[in-house]
C-alpha cells in the first residue's frame, strides 16, 4: 500500500521541482528558518479523509504549527522561488495520511466505516523538519519493494541527525488505481528546531 | 527573489518538506496504515 512507503509525515510544503545546483541554497535557508523556532508540540486527534481515496491522522491546528508553515511557505517564496505550497491552493489542512490514493473505492468505504468511530490521540514533539528528494526515477507498484519504514525511524531517533540519513520510497501523483508512478525520496536533511 | 528564479526542466528533481512524525508514535501510526492494508 502506497502509505506504508513513507515514514508518518505531515506535509509543510507540496512537491516542487527544482535544479538540483540550489539544493545546497535550499538547506542553507532552511537550516536557518530552524533556528528561528524552539521544538513545540503537535496534537493529533481521531481521523479524517478526503473523500474518496485519502484517510489521515486528523492534526490539531496551533499557532504555532501555523506560523511555521506560514513563515517556511513565504520564505520558499521570496527567498527560494518555490511556489504552491498547498494543495490546490486551499488553506493549510495538516494531517497525517495513513491511507493513500491507490485505495480502492471500495476499500476506501470499508475502511473509512471503521476509522471514523475510531478514536484516537497522540502527541507530536516535533523537534525538526525535513527536506527530502525525489531520486529520480519512476516505476509501477506491479512489485513494491519492502518498506524501508522500520529502518528509517529507527535511524531518525540518533542525534545529531546526520546529513544523507536515509532513503525511503514516497508515493507521488498517481494515475490510476492500479498503475501509478512512485518516486523515491531521500531525506536530504534533517534540521533540529531551535 | 529574482536572483533565484530559473528555467526549470523535466530533469529537476522533485522534493518536499514535511515534519517527520517521532518514532514512537509513528509506529502506532503505521499500525494503521497495516491495519488498512490487510
Amino acid at each position: 500500500m502506497a502509505a506504508l512507503r513513507s515514514p508518518p509525515h505531515n506535509t509543510l510544503h507540496m512537491p516542487f521541482a527544482k535544479p538540483e545546483k540550489f539544493e545546497g541554497k535550499m538547506k542553507e535557508k532552511l537550516s536557518e528558518f530552524c533556528q528561528n523556532f524552539d521544538p513545540f508540540e503537535i496534537e493529533m486527534k481521531d481521523f479524517g479523509c478526503f473523500k474518496s481515496r485519502v484517510i489521515f491522522v486528523n492534526v490539531v491546528v496551533n499557532e504555532i504549527l501555523q506560523k511555521l508553515q506560514n513563515t517556511l511557505t513565504n520564505l520558499a517564496r521570496t527567498e527560494l522561488g518555490i511556489f504552491y505550497a498547498d494543495f490546490k491552493g486551499l488553506p493549510f489542512h495538516p494531517h497525517v495520511t495513513i491511507a493513500f490514493w491507490d485505495l480502492s473505492k471500495a476499500n476506501f468505504s470499508k475502511a473509512w466505516k471503521h476509522f471514523q468511530n475510531v478514536a484516537f490521540h497522540g502527541i507530536d514533539p516535533c523537534i525538526s523538519i525535513a527536506l527530502l528528494k525525489h531520486n529520480g526515477k519512476v516505476g509501477t507498484l506491479t512489485h513494491p519493494s519492502p518498506s524501508a519504514n522500520k529502518v528509517l525511524i529507527s535511524d531518525f531517533e540518533g542525534k545529531p541527525y546526520p546529513k544523507y540519513l536515509f532513503e525511503l520510497n514516497f508515493v507521488f501523483l498517481p494515475d490510476d488505481n492500479i498503475i501509478f508512478n512512485y518516486v523515491k525520496f531521500y531525506v536530504l536533511i534533517i534540521n533540529k528546531l531551535g | 527573489m529574482a536572483g533565484m528564479t530559473t528555467n526549470r526542466t523535466k530533469t529537476d528533481p522533485l522534493y518536499f518538506i514535511a515534519i517527520v512524525i517521532d518514532k514512537n508514535l509513528g509506529d502506532e501510526i503505521n499500525d494503521f496504515k497495516h491495519l488498512i492494508s490487510k
